[in-house]
């Protein structure tokens, strides 16, 4: 899933500083899954503004909706009937939701409420991690599972560097050092092997580097 | 609110103060003709099924309708009929805290209290204490 | 076999116990600063090491303060990180280093910039250390850059080599990695600070079991303690230090010039027993921000004069 993070109070209150009718639109998938912009996120949200609002004794009006997704046009279209009658949208979904209602209402400012972050996991209860950089040219065959490019602090593919100690990343905070953990997948999966053969340096066209990509299913359009 | 939460409210003091109490942590322990309904001048009452049912917008709301302190009963943790109700309510309120806090509103005024069961035999003694720390307070800012 | 093309080959290849020194690149234009430290460690050093932006602060770059050390007639050893450059820069940067005369290159990957001062930075890690030494390795044996068919007709004439740190983990791995960067093209290994000379043992024991010190010339680390608290922010704060806890007591009960004096002498013990161990090419001996120090450690060692 895609995770993020709520922006501090104050940013969003900045954002709003100019605004008297705000639509907090939340979405359903991702951002819901990490308890930053569901339904649930939204109404506390709105919550707290409407309550500073009242001690700064200031008019606004905060309404909330919440559509399954904001990255699916179809879902985004639900908008359009609440939209009338405010004069800017703040989005609680990931980047890609915002931007995707920013482009199908042009007439109005929407506002990011949420910082994304990154791709990733539910690790445990309450643990979201980061292991996807989307390279486009996954290799996670070769290194039992576990991501150099995303998980390895230095994306290096002929692990691990110097600063490994005690199966730790030397970047601290409790960072696992990927390396360490491709090591002991691969040794429990007899698969050490794996790490002999030379690693050519990766082909990044795939990856962000080469520009923004774009997936194009002709068999999907009518 | 959830249909699982019913309300009963005192006669308004000059201080709004919304509880919301776990049922059992009110009359578990209680017989038949012991049990009467919960009752505190001042205090508007909101009994739900457990503690583990309020969720931070319950108590955000709570302040939204204009209350200057919001008060959560809620049995000891080890003692919760629904497992673990009455220990993720300690989290759920450190945390409304903390938004009360981003939003302007003094996070004392929300209070988490673990009560002996049956709570009902105590209330009044319980709300006093908390009616002078509100009274202290003074009212909400967002009133 | 070809002639030797650095200082530092030519010593490694006669079989001499060779000796190399560290040289900090100021964290300032002052180009005097760097032939001062680079005179001092002259005499007593068969190449001295330049550092790239080392812990991620900005100082002169390592190609620059390289240029300098050799247009006073000291051989350096340029070291490049994979950190802030991409395969373009530091493909770049191996010609530059050719063509200013510099012989000597040391593939790193180099420490994560949270560490500097520059933190808020994009790092850029295009390539690792392992592919930098095949890269390097292939412009100066076949004149070729990455994924390029095209043969350059003035390859860069660089003697390669890299790092490896015994002290960190997983252990066994290490002498893993070590076969690897030989077998990328590292001719010479420079290896972290030895302070645990049990565990470098054991290390040196795998290197030979796979016959690694006959494909490349170990050399390895040391550096002299200054104080207790030295050694302490060394074993809990650099990742990768293993710092016995003898060898603080050592210097624990001492203050000042009477703690140095025993870091010297722990240094030049160490060095003595590494000169015994099989396998063992040479020291590198990396005294941070106390050079001075060095001809008197390499002195008391019994490696004067240099070959």
């Amino acid at each position: 899933m895609i995770v993020g993070e709520r922006k501090p109070f104050e940013e969003i209150q900045k954002l709003l500083a100019d605004s008297a009718k705000v639509l907090l639109v939340g979405c359903g998938t991702c951002v819901k899954v990490c308890f930053t912009g569901g339904d649930k996120e939204v109404a506390v949200l709105a919550s707290q503004l409407r309550l500073a609002a009242a001690k700064a004794k200031k008019k606004k009006v905060l309404d909330e909706l919440t559509v399954e997704r904001q990255c699916e046009i179809e879902f985004v279209d639900e908008v359009a009937k609440r939209l009338p009658g405010h004069d800017v949208i703040l989005s609680m979904a990931c980047g890609a939701g915002v931007q995707m209602l920013a482009s199908r209402f042009p007439e109005v400012p929407v506002l990011p409420a949420v910082n994304t972050t990154f791709l990733g996991v539910l690790e445990r209860q309450g643990l979201f991690v980061e292991n996807c950089q989307g390279c486009g040219a996954c290799v996670l065959g070769t290194f039992g599972g576990i991501c150099p490019v995303s998980r390895c602090a230095k994306s290096l593919f002929n692990g691990p560097c110097g600063g490994s100690q005690g199966g730790k990343c030397e970047i601290g905070g409790d960072v696992p050092c990927a390396w360490h953990q491709i090591i002991e997948r691969l040794k429990k999966l007899g698969r050490l092997g794996n790490l002999k053969a030379p690693v050519a340096p990766k082909d990044w066209r795939s990856a962000r580097h080469g520009g923004p990509r774009k997936l194009v299913r002709e068999d999907n359009i009518l | 609110m959830s249909a699982g939460a019913r309300e009963r409210t005192g006669t308004m003091g000059t201080s709004r103060i919304t509880a919301l109490c776990c049922q059992k942590a009110l009359y578990a322990g209680l017989k038949p003709e012991e049990v009467s309904r919960a009752w505190i001048e001042g205090v508007q009452i909101v009994e739900t099924p457990c503690s583990g049912k309020v969720d931070p917008i319950y108590l955000l709301k709570a302040f939204e309708k204009g209350a200057d302190a919001v008060v959560v009963l809620a049995c000891d943790q080890r003692l919760c009929a629904t497992i673990a109700g009455a220990k993720r309510i300690h989290k759920r309120v450190e945390r409304t805290q903390a938004l009360l806090a981003e939003a302007g509103i003094e996070p004392e005024r929300l209070v988490l209290r673990i009560v002996r069961r049956p709570a009902l035999r105590s209330l009044e003694a319980l709300f006093a204490r908390i009616k002078e720390t509100v009274a202290a307070l003074g009212p909400s800012p967002a009133r | 076999m070809k002639n030797p093309i650095s200082n530092l080959q030519r010593v490694l290849e006669s079989g001499a116990f060779a000796v190399t020194a560290e040289c900090g690149p100021p964290r300032s234009a002052d180009p005097d600063v760097v032939v001062r430290k680079g005179l001092l460690l002259k005499k007593c050093a068969d190449a001295v090491n330049v550092t790239d932006n080392q812990t991620a602060i900005v100082r002169m770059s390592s190609i620059a303060a390289s240029a300098l050390l050799h247009s006073v007639g000291v051989e350096p050893v340029a070291q490049m990180v994979c950190r802030d450059r991409n395969r373009i820069a530091l493909q770049s940067d191996a010609l530059g280093a050719s063509a200013l005369g510099i012989r000597n290159l040391l593939c790193l990957s180099g420490d994560h910039q949270k560490f500097g001062n520059q933190a808020q930075g994009k790092n850029v890690y295009d390539i690792d250390s392992m592919q930098l030494l095949r890269a390097v390795t292939d412009m100066a044996e076949q004149g070729r850059f990455i994924g390029d068919d095209h043969v350059m007709d003035a390859p860069p004439r660089l003697f390669v080599g890299a790092a490896e740190n015994p002290f960190a983990d997983p252990f066994e791995y290490r002498v893993e990695r070590l076969e690897k960067k030989i077998a990328h093209g590292a001719r010479f290994i420079q290896t972290q600070c030895v302070f645990n000379l049990e565990k470098f043992g054991k290390f040196m024991a795998l290197v030979r079991k796979k016959g690694l010190h006959k494909k490349a010339f170990i050399m390895a680390g040391v550096t002299p303690i200054k104080s207790a608290g030295m050694a302490r922010y060394m074993r809990d704060k650099v990742a990768g230090m293993d710092v016995p806890e003898e060898l603080i007591a050592r210097v624990a009960k001492l203050k000042g010039e009477e703690a140095r004096a025993e870091g010297v002498r722990i240094c030049v013990e160490t060095i003595r027993k590494l000169r015994r161990m099989e396998g063992v090419a040479g020291v590198h001996v990396m005294a941070i921000e106390w050079e001075e120090v060095v001809p008197q450690i390499v002195e008391q060692a019994g490696l004067l004069p240099r070959p």
